[in-house]
């Protein structure tokens, strides 16, 4: 599930050239891997200094085979300048190193944590449950935005519990009879990689998370803070918000939002681009959508037939 | 555009005539009994509503067309996603009659009367002579669109008037909620101008179905046909209205 873009995930030197030797473009063997492996972060090595890490590391070489294998891992890195080839080496793996901790910082600053090829089902509902028995200083909000929500009623124990321990949540979903749902059904249909959106019905999706709403408002006895609201446009991110924890994921032609990659962020990051971005178009469409309940024992889809119409 | 101007401006006049038919202005004080007995009377043509939507479907040819009108017309029997009935807007229509004071034995027992049941017919053979039109497609969508949906709001804005005196349009403390005669006002309704709906918030009935007739209509000939249709179609309902108006006491002229 996690994607393992190597040098934007490695976390320290070591975990680093592992990485760095495992890529397409270097496609070095396991014997090269570990002389790579003996390269230290602090330059100055020497290739005596390297082959006795080697032997201490691993087992006994002859220095004429230990050459042998460096010469292939130059080749293989391209490290091919004028001079000694240790210290080129030792560069080119330090200039990816540095430029990747850089990254790092700067994705931890924005508050980016991860990257899912997937939405994270468990991750999700953990992340609810912390929120509500956590007694951390996050607000204590469930926030859910999407056309529909495919996996909603995975959730609808977590939402039933927030609301019993006084979480307020917040479900934006598509008003079922916009053009704008019309549109990315449609999109869906065409663009579709031929499973399940072929057979999609915006329409059908949407009553069904309507439908499971109403169970969770029938039986619990705060369901005041549960909050529905239905637009008529066409968002570009799926969120899925608990306290200072989001799911952010685009909707792509070719797939449904749960079904591409996943931005795993945290809100209270120092660099609020992001964040504060997502959140702010979050309350625009919060406050242009239309307040919805789907009553119990009701004749509530009446009212849904009728609520962008006058 | 200039021919959806014709046609909107029709429309508009049609309108206001039938809001201006001597029983719409009665409506005020039409005493509750024979408001009912009208409003009982009106149900057999929301009955036949269903039989209409069906012919038109499979009369028409453009599969988009067809799936509009079938989305519509299933909405008159709606289901839980697990597939489990609900009351259907006919139940609906029963239960607002009900719960404006009509007996289940006026409105089941009340029999059509000659003038309901001829204009039921004429409005089933106005639907019958588009299939001989070379405009057979437009005249099929404006008719359903003008006769079942465009007038049918008018109608019950008109009564609304009254209904609302025992009937609210959401859920109070002292009164039922119309659940039908309140929602089809507001979702059947004209909305805007033929060529004028707009993307953003929803659409009615009649302007899904008028964004297959502005389709549908590119030529003078389809526009006249249209017009002339949207004219038969008022008539009726005005025939139809005009059968509670003849003596000074409205409905007697229905009752057996």
């Amino acid at each position: 599930m996690l994607i393992m873009e190597p040098l934007a995930t490695a976390t320290n030197w070591t975990q680093f050239l592992e990485d760095l030797c495992q890529r397409e473009e270097h496609r070095l063997t396991r014997l090269e891997t570990e002389v790579v492996l003996c390269l230290k972060e602090i330059p100055g090595q020497t290739k005596s200094d390297l082959l006795d890490i080697y032997i201490e590391s691993y087992s006994y070489i002859e220095e004429e085979a230990f050459t042998q294998r460096l010469k292939n891992i130059y080749k293989k890195f391209q490290v091919n300048g004028p001079g000694q080839k240790l210290p080129q080496l030792h560069k080119f793996a330090h200039d990816h190193y540095h430029k990747l901790k850089n990254q790092n910082g700067f994705f931890s600053s924005v508050g980016l944590n991860h990257i899912y090829s997937q939405f994270p089902k468990e991750r999700f509902g953990d992340a609810i449950d912390q929120l509500v028995d956590g007694n951390d200083q996050q607000p204590k909000e469930v926030d859910i935005l999407q056309t529909f929500a495919p996996n909603l009623d995975d959730y609808a124990r977590h939402l039933g519990r927030c609301l019993d321990q006084g979480v307020r949540v917040r479900i934006l979903l598509a008003w079922p009879f916009s053009e704008a749902a019309k549109l990315r059904e449609m999109v869906l249909k065409m663009y579709g990689d031929g499973s399940i959106e072929d057979e999609i019905s915006i329409r059908d999706r949407v009553f069904a998370n309507l439908e499971t709403l109403e169970q969770i408002i029938k039986v619990s006895k705060k369901s005041e803070l549960m909050e529905i609201r239905l637009y008529d446009t066409l968002p570009s991110l799926a969120i899925y918000r608990t306290g200072n924890y989001m799911l952010a994921a685009p909707f792509l032609h070719g797939s449904l939002a749960v079904n591409t990659f996943q931005l795993e962020l945290s809100l209270d990051s120092s660099n609020q681009l992001i964040a504060h971005t997502l959140r702010q178009d979050f309350e625009l469409m919060w406050k242009v959508a239309r307040f919805f309940r789907p009553e119990p024992n009701t004749n509530w889809r009446n009212n849904l037939k009728i609520l962008f119409t006058h | 555009m200039a021919r959806l101007t014709s046609l909107n401006s029709l429309e508009q006049s049609l309108i206001d005539r039938l809001k201006s038919h001597p029983l719409m202005q009665e409506i005020p004080t039409i005493p509750w009994q024979d408001l009912l007995s009208i409003l009982i009377q009106r149900r057999y043509l929301s009955l036949s509503i269903v039989n209409i939507y069906e012919f038109v479907i499979d009369a028409l040819i453009d599969e988009p067309i067809k799936k509009t009108v079938r989305e519509i017309l299933h909405e008159e029997y709606p289901r839980t996603t697990k597939g489990v009935p609900l009351p259907s807007h006919r139940e609906h229509l029963f239960n607002d009659l009900l719960h404006m004071g009509a007996t289940a034995e006026m409105i089941l027992a009340t029999p059509e009367s000659p003038t309901t049941r001829r204009i039921r017919n004429e409005s089933h053979q106005l639907l019958l002579s588009c299939l001989k039109s070379n405009h057979r497609q437009a005249g099929l969508v404006a008719l359903l669109r003008f006769w079942g949906e465009v007038l049918v709001s008018v109608e019950y804005a008109c009564f609304w008037k009254r209904i609302s005196e025992r009937l609210a349009d959401r859920h109070t403390e002292n009164k039922k909620r119309s659940e039908f005669y309140y929602f089809h006002m507001v979702h059947d309704s004209r909305g805007s101008d033929v060529g004028h709906e707009n993307i953003l918030g929803g659409l009615t009935h009649s302007q899904e179905l008028a964004i297959h007739l502005q389709g549908l209509i590119q030529s003078e000939e389809t526009l006249n046909y249209c017009l002339g249709l949207e004219e038969t179609a008022f008539q009726l309902k005005h025939q139809f209205y005009d059968q509670f108006t003849r003596s000074i006491h409205p409905v007697l002229h229905t009752r057996p």
